[in-house]
């Protein structure tokens, strides 16, 4: 293992999870002295009956749900986090629970982030550390549509985002009964962004021993439970996992620095509308393959984590990163439906230029444009980097 | 936004299973009762339990509980399901009715639950695994075989309970628990 000179590590989550982990949930509740959430979460999620096995979790317990709202759209608007805050305070609430990815978490957080401070203006926190100080109990509750960032220390609304050690969900609740994906589309595109966090955190160059911890097992989960995730979304063993993963990898992308691909596919994401999400699992081979040409491999040993000690043994050491993104190419292929370059979901070609030239400019100087470009064209059309 | 369109919730209760596991408890107790003045390593398990020893297992946040401890002569005593007024040396919490479930429908065992965390213990460490030793023995003793497997880390061997001691256990232990 690589030893570093120094190091910092932070994330103030519990992680509970198993069979009937959200039936702890009131003993968490009880440990915050709240007794009272407010529940955020998507239609999605009451459809297809997790808010009644929700509230079934909570039976015999002291705990008073303030109210559930479940009208959270794929994302987070100012407005509707203003309509959550006077929901809050009218109902006497004391803490949150987001229950499901994406929006529900940001909304939940944004509210938190509101009440706690007691304003109702949200903007004035957008950007890194701008909230002074913690914030009220907060439960996610994880679902199989993780869009990644839900465990993690931020928190995105109407496409700025807020990044505090704050953010973190004080409760991460991964329940076996929540996790059944409805397709294997979504089991990929939560487990590749999970993915992708993990790649670029353990990819970063300050050695983290604890960033890596997380990391490899993130991937080691994807890597065993994809495969098997895509083929029965509804498997509770790889739906664990992946949801595992999800969080581990969102945790150990909050103690890094942000990568090449998730800068460009947040930019890209602003300028076509497309998720987040989608874009980190088209771009995240090509960023690697970059790498590669420009003769700065990316570590080997992402090798042992993807494959096991055999493989990592047998193989090479200098043909351990090719061997690694040979596989992450061959975990993409599995899921038949989903995109596979930018040209599939229609962005336009000279849309690029904009994409790469807002993340090069929020990279500040980590990532060049000429770099940024070469990923998007190569992402577009999906011809290889490599030579 | 009409917040009235989303109500408060006042979650319910699950009836059976809370009846399920108060009856369980309530057996229980009149089994360490029983076995305490029967068996021999029950015996010397409550001899080096302290004189105030009362233990209450409980599921959180509100019961059932069963409250078991020493009387006036040292002698072990099931004192029921109401903690109120007594004075409590060892709690042993279960963190919810669905992990009581799962431990008295013995699909985990006491041990796998205490790793698992699903179990809060307030007092005395040592009193506390001499009670889980207790748990086991009991199950040994109350329940078949092929369930007590499932609900104890290791079935005890012939050389660590002998058939007879066993038997004559059992039966000493169910009369008394019925009488």
């Amino acid at each position: 293992m690589r030893s570093s000179d120094y190091f910092e590590f932070f994330s103030q989550a519990k992680i509970m999870s198993g069979n009937r982990a959200m039936s702890n949930i009131p003993v968490e509740l009880d440990g915050f002295d709240a007794r009272k959430p407010l529940v955020v979460t998507s239609k999605e999620v009451t459809k297809a009956g997790l808010g009644k096995k929700f509230i079934r979790a909570l039976y015999d317990s002291n705990v008073v749900i303030g109210a559930i709202f479940d009208e959270v759209p794929h994302y987070a608007g100012i407005s509707q986090v203003r309509d959550l805050v006077r929901l809050f305070r009218d109902r006497g609430c004391d803490s949150l629970i987001a229950i499901g990815g994406g929006a529900a978490a940001d909304v939940a957080k944004c509210v938190n982030v509101m009440v706690s401070a007691d304003t109702d203006d949200i903007l004035q926190f957008v950007g890194d550390n701008m909230i002074a100080g913690h914030l009220k109990p907060f439960i996610y509750v994880a679902t199989s549509g993780s869009a990644g960032y839900e465990a993690s220390n931020r928190a995105t609304i109407e496409g700025r985002v807020i990044r505090s050690d704050f953010l973190f969900p004080d409760v991460i609740c991964i329940d076996r009964s929540m996790v059944p994906a409805k397709n294997g589309d979504a089991v990929l595109e939560g487990a590749m962004v999970a993915f992708a966090q993990a790649v670029e955190a353990a990819d970063m160059p300050n050695d983290n021993p604890v960033v890596d911890a997380y990391a490899h097992a993130a991937i080691q989960f994807i890597c065993e439970n994809l495969r098997k995730g895509i083929r029965s979304p509804g498997n509770k063993v790889s739906g664990m996992a992946l949801a595992n993963a999800a969080a581990m990898g969102a945790i150990a992308f909050s103690n890094s620095p942000e990568g090449t691909v998730h800068l460009i596919s947040r930019s890209l994401a602003r300028v076509t509308g497309l998720s987040e999400s989608l874009c980190m699992v088209v771009l995240l081979p090509y960023s690697l393959e970059l790498k590669l040409s420009k003769k700065e491999p990316f570590r080997g040993d992402l090798l042992l984590a993807m494959a096991g000690i055999e493989a990592f043994a047998t193989t090479p050491e200098k043909e351990r990163p090719r061997a690694a993104l040979a596989l992450i190419r061959q975990l993409l292929a599995e899921g038949k439906h989903y995109p596979r370059t930018l040209k599939d979901v229609r962005v336009a070609k000279y849309r690029l230029d904009e994409a790469a030239k807002a993340a090069a400019e929020e990279g500040d100087g980590r990532v060049d444009l000429k770099d940024c470009m070469n990923i998007l064209e190569h992402a577009w059309e999906g011809t290889s980097i490599l030579k | 936004m009409n917040i009235n369109n989303y109500p408060e919730i006042r979650p319910k209760s699950k009836v059976i299973k809370k009846i399920y596991v108060w009856v369980m408890l309530f057996v229980f107790g009149r089994a360490f009762q029983a076995a305490s003045r029967v068996d021999p390593a029950a015996k010397k398990e409550f001899a080096a339990m302290p004189a105030d020893f009362c233990f209450d297992m409980c599921v959180l946040p509100n019961g059932p509980h069963m409250i078991i401890g020493k009387d006036g002569k040292g002698r072990i005593k099931y004192m029921g399901w109401n903690p109120m007024g007594k004075k409590i040396t060892l709690w042993m919490k279960i963190k919810n009715l669905d992990a009581a479930i799962l431990m008295f429908t013995f699909q985990e065992s006491s041990c796998v639950a205490t790793a698992r965390d699903r179990l809060i213990v307030d007092g005395d460490i040592p009193a506390a695994c001499g009670i889980l030793r207790l748990m086991n023995l009991l199950e040994t003793l109350l329940l078949p075989k092929l369930v007590t497997k499932l609900g104890v880390k290791r079935y005890p061997r012939w050389s660590q309970l002998p058939p007879a001691r066993k038997w004559a256990s059992r039966i000493l232990t169910y009369i008394r628990i019925v009488a």
